[in-house]
């Protein structure tokens, strides 16, 4: 059987913190796969493994068949793997159109004399990639805010503009790092359903970290759970919160994440309130 | 005559050691290369010969004093110049840095005129032959005035309890403030320990060659930079190893291919280090978080 | 800060097209017809300053404004365009039309040859190697006297002939200029809101999340050098007919720096800044010849108080023309 993504080994140092230790596990396409674990686990270098920000120093990425450990991060771009980054990074000095057009390779990979000649197909291609770009931010709710200047925005739109830029670069794989961290209920239910969307109609494949318990279990077809660099487990969304690893590693470490999350819904903050008064 | 290069080169290097730990110690706690370093070793050489002509005490006198006023000048141009930029992106310090740079070099010129100056500070220059090498006192007394300011320095950041937030500064600045050390004041005070291993630098330079003139900030300033890269930036004893390879070069190379091409040689071994090993002999390498 | 929302209150307004068409016909006829306006060779010699250092500041825009890579060497590019022209025109008896070329070619060449191992590093290292590489550059011009006669420098460069006639005194000069001007214009409108534009944008403020989104920052960072490299050895080889001589110390690193002056001034990332930035720089050491001694005192506190508070210049990003890239295919039409 062939994967889409397949992590061999994945073994990562920082001087002497083992941040990623023999991590092993496939996306298998057509799923959405999360990641979860406390914090510190290693799920964001994982990400920046997978996307090339950083090399491993043991194991390989496999992705579609082909060995891409030692790929710079914007070749793997063109390869297909997409990410958005936990503390968001959009460009300031630029509109929230604009985030996304550069994001597009009909945009980026523009010549210097098809600019300087502006010719007939060339501008075709340019209406394309505006057409294209247009589309996603149709899709992410941003229409009306194209011409502002992208970090002006809210917090949690700044997360779905993230979203919104990886998906201009026609990604296969669509890595997201916490996309709902920092929204309330609503917009977590609108993002649970956004990326539904992303993944079903327009054919993505997503693997994406997530703290929110029960957002990930709602969202997800299969959970890997990482701890102190290590795979503890995986499994169906049912499986995984009986798993006495997983639940040793969360409450183990009075980490309370497993259940509170980020959620700002006003029962979760009373929990999270009394949690914080009982470790007092 | 190759001896005597050799001789002559770790004099010299010497020299560009001392002006490097500046580059380096700045660069460990800020991560700004500081380009006014340059002019602010020239104008610690023409403390030194103002105050000397000023006043007509004696050099070991006047050293120190012209020291002490170097590195009032380090620590008022972070003050000023630096600490309001604290946090801003690293192109604005550089330009602000190489802006400082050009005030200086060019107040000086305007205040004591783009002529070269002769050091006269009442030195006796005596020979001495060793075989085919001569070696003046002078040399000696900078060679051992480098190696003694180098030893204490080293001891200084080691040992001291100052030398600790220092460090402690250096490897995370955030962190070290939550620890209660007082940031700002470790960085003064490491701008004023720069200028003034600089300034000693620029008095030795000007006895040495009997020349000061406000641009020669310029190309010491490169040699130095050249040397704490080459070593490793960041490292005190690379800095060291940096600055006596880059004299030895410089002088063997215009001895031997062309004295024209002097104040390349070290910036060719520049780019060749940044090029093949940007980390230098005994820099670290460190990956950058995403 | 009021500016800015004056200046967009003016934009949304509906006689703001009107007004920058009769802006831009007005001074572009004032232009056309300075000679016939004044015939003061002193004027035409600053206007032709101003041309010239504008060409500079755009071209050095490009890379520092855009790419976001901060270059001491600019005057170095421009000196070997100067250099390679005059060497055609004196030695092989070239064209100046085609010595021009020559000129921006072997700037180009180098730019490249420096920009492609040093332009991975830091952007601090990158700064002092292009200060290194400047002086590098001054040393060989004076050094290889075989060929270029040393210190002494190159005299009676010889002026360029259009259609058999030989340019003499100021005004074909002017017009000249303006022409170079305006190409140079051109060439950085069209780049800077391209897709190769917003690309070098996104290299200057965070190459990893360029990166991430499948833009190489080298291949951006390399284009800007070398395009801007070019443009200078271009103009370089106009001010080596225009002054009829070349030598070493007109290619210090210290106007390298004024040429950065004036970028910051404008607005590091904004044409118009650039030009503006060019133009009072030039003007105010002519204005005001008491001053001129100190010229660099000042370019050097500019710098300072500019970064400290006004990193952005006085007509900088936050005037740029927001999503420039769409605007640009209103007349295609689907078919
Ligand atoms: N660039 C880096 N340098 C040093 N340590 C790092 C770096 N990036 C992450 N770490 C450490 O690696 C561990 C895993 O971090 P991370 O992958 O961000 O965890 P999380 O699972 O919360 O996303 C943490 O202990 C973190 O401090
Ligand atoms: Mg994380």
């Amino acid at each position: 059987m062939t994967n889409l993504l397949r992590i061999e080994q994945a073994t990562l140092y920082f001087g002497g913190l083992r941040a990623l230790y023999d991590v092993t596990f496939e996306h298998r396409g057509d799923e959405i796969l999360a990641l979860i674990g406390p914090n510190g686990a290693g799920k964001t270098t994982l990400f920046n493994s997978i996307t090339g920000m950083y090399k491993l120093d043991g194991g390989r990425i496999i992705f579609q068949e082909k060995d891409i450990s030692n790929m710079r991060p914007y070749e793997r771009v063109h390869l297909g793997i997409a990410r958005t980054f936990q503390n968001i990074r959009l460009y300031s000095e630029l509109t929230v159109l604009e985030n996304l057009l550069l994001a597009h390779p009909g945009c980026n990979r523009e010549t210097i004399w098809g600019s300087l000649l502006l010719g007939k197909n060339f501008r075709r291609n340019r209406k394309k990639v505006v057409e294209d770009c247009e589309a996603i931010l149709e899709l992410i709710g941003l229409s009306d805010q194209a011409t502002q200047s992208a970090t002006s925005l809210p917090y949690g739109k700044q997360r779905l503009l993230e979203i919104g830029r990886a998906l201009a670069t026609d990604p296969v794989l669509l890595l997201l790092d916490e996309p709902g961290a920092g929204m309330n209920t609503v917009e977590k239910a609108e993002l649970t359903s956004l990326i539904k969307t992303i993944a079903k109609d327009r054919k993505r494949h997503i693997l994406l970290i997530e703290h929110d318990m029960k957002f990930v279990l709602n969202i997800s077809d299969r959970i890997i759970v990482l701890d102190h660099g290590e795979k503890i487990a995986e499994g169906s969304p049912e499986e995984i919160p009986k798993n006495e690893d997983v639940v040793e590693a969360y409450l183990g470490k009075q980490n309370f994440e497993l259940y509170s999350g980020h959620d700002a819904s006003p029962a979760n903050l009373d929990n999270e309130k009394s949690i914080a008064e009982e470790i007092k | 005559m190759f001896l005597q290069q050799l001789v002559n080169g770790l004099t010299i290097g010497g020299i560009y050691a001392l002006i490097a730990i500046g580059y380096s110690l700045v660069y460990g706690i800020l991560r700004i290369v500081n380009f006014a370093h340059g002019d602010i070793f020239m104008m610690g050489s023409f403390f030194g010969l103002i105050i000397s002509k000023a006043s007509g005490l004696s050099f070991l006198v006047v050293a120190p004093i012209a020291m002490a006023c170097t590195g009032m000048l380090g620590m008022l141009v972070e003050r000023l110049a630096y600490r309001p930029l604290r946090g801003a992106d690293s192109m604005s310090v550089l330009i602000c840095a190489m802006g400082v740079s050009t005030l200086l070099a060019n107040l000086a010129q305007l205040i004591f005129g783009t002529q070269t100056h002769l050091y006269s500070v009442g030195f006796q220059l005596r020979h001495f032959q060793f075989g085919s090498v001569s070696i003046t006192n002078l040399q000696f007394i900078m060679v051992i005035i480098t190696v003694v300011s180098l030893t204490i320095l080293l001891a200084f950041v080691k040992k001291t309890k100052f030398g600790i937030a220092m460090r402690a500064t250096s490897n995370n600045l955030t962190t070290a403030k939550m620890m209660g050390i007082n940031t700002n004041i470790v960085i003064s005070i490491t701008f004023a320990i720069g200028s003034m291993l600089a300034s000693g630098a620029g008095m030795m330079v000007g006895m040495y060659y009997d020349a000061v003139f406000p641009t020669m900030g310029f190309s010491y300033g490169i040699k130095a930079f050249a040397a704490a890269v080459l070593g490793g930036i960041g490292s005190l004893p690379g800095a060291m190893l940096g600055g006596l390879t880059i004299g030895v070069v410089e002088s063997l190379g215009s001895a031997y291919l062309s004295s024209g091409y002097r104040n390349a040689f070290a910036f060719g071994i520049m780019i060749i280090v940044l090029i093949l090993k940007p980390t230098g002999i005994m820099g670290k390498v460190v990956r950058e978080k995403v | 800060m009021k500016l800015t929302s004056l200046w967009s209150t003016f934009r949304a307004s509906r006689n703001f097209k009107w007004v920058v068409l009769a802006a831009i016909v007005i001074s572009g006829s004032l232009l056309l017809l300075l000679p016939f306006i004044t015939s003061n060779t002193y004027v035409l010699h600053i206007m032709i300053s101003i041309g010239l250092y504008s060409v500079l500041a755009l071209s050095l825009n490009l890379v520092t404004g855009f790419a976001g890579q901060l270059s001491f060497c600019h005057i170095a590019f421009y000196g070997i365009g100067a250099y390679t022209g005059a060497l055609l025109m004196l030695r092989l008896n070239v064209s100046f039309w085609i010595a021009m070329f020559a000129g921006a070619f072997m700037a180009a060449i180098f730019g490249f040859l420096l920009g492609l191992p040093t332009l991975r590093l830091r952007g601090d290292y990158l700064a002092i190697v292009t200060l290194g590489f400047g002086e590098i550059v001054r040393l060989v011009f004076v050094n290889e006297s075989w060929l270029t006669r040393g210190p002494l420098g190159l005299p009676g460069v010889p002026a360029p002939v259009l259609f058999g006639y030989r340019f003499s005194g100021r005004v074909p000069y002017y017009y000249l200029i303006l022409v170079v001007f305006l190409i140079t214009w051109f060439i950085m409108r069209r780049l800077t809101v391209s897709g190769i534009g917003l690309a070098m944008l996104s290299v200057k403020s965070d190459e990893i999340a360029a990166e991430s989104v499948g833009i190489r920052p080298v291949k951006y960072k390399l284009m800007a050098f070398v395009i801007s490299a070019a443009i200078a050895g271009w103009v370089g080889t106009f001010y080596a007919s225009y002054i009829a001589f070349v030598s070493p110390d007109t290619f210090m690193y210290t106007d390298s720096i004024t040429v950065l002056a004036m970028v910051i001034l404008g607005g590091l990332g904004s044409l118009p800044g650039a030009v503006v930035g060019a133009t009072v720089l030039t003007l105010i050491p002519e204005l005001l010849r008491a001053i001129n001694e100190y010229r660099m005192v000042l370019y050097g506190l500019l710098m300072i108080v500019m970064m400290i508070f006004r990193p952005d210049g006085f007509w900088g990003m936050r005037y740029r023309v927001k999503n420039a890239y769409k605007k640009t295919i209103r007349r295609v039409k689907d078919d």
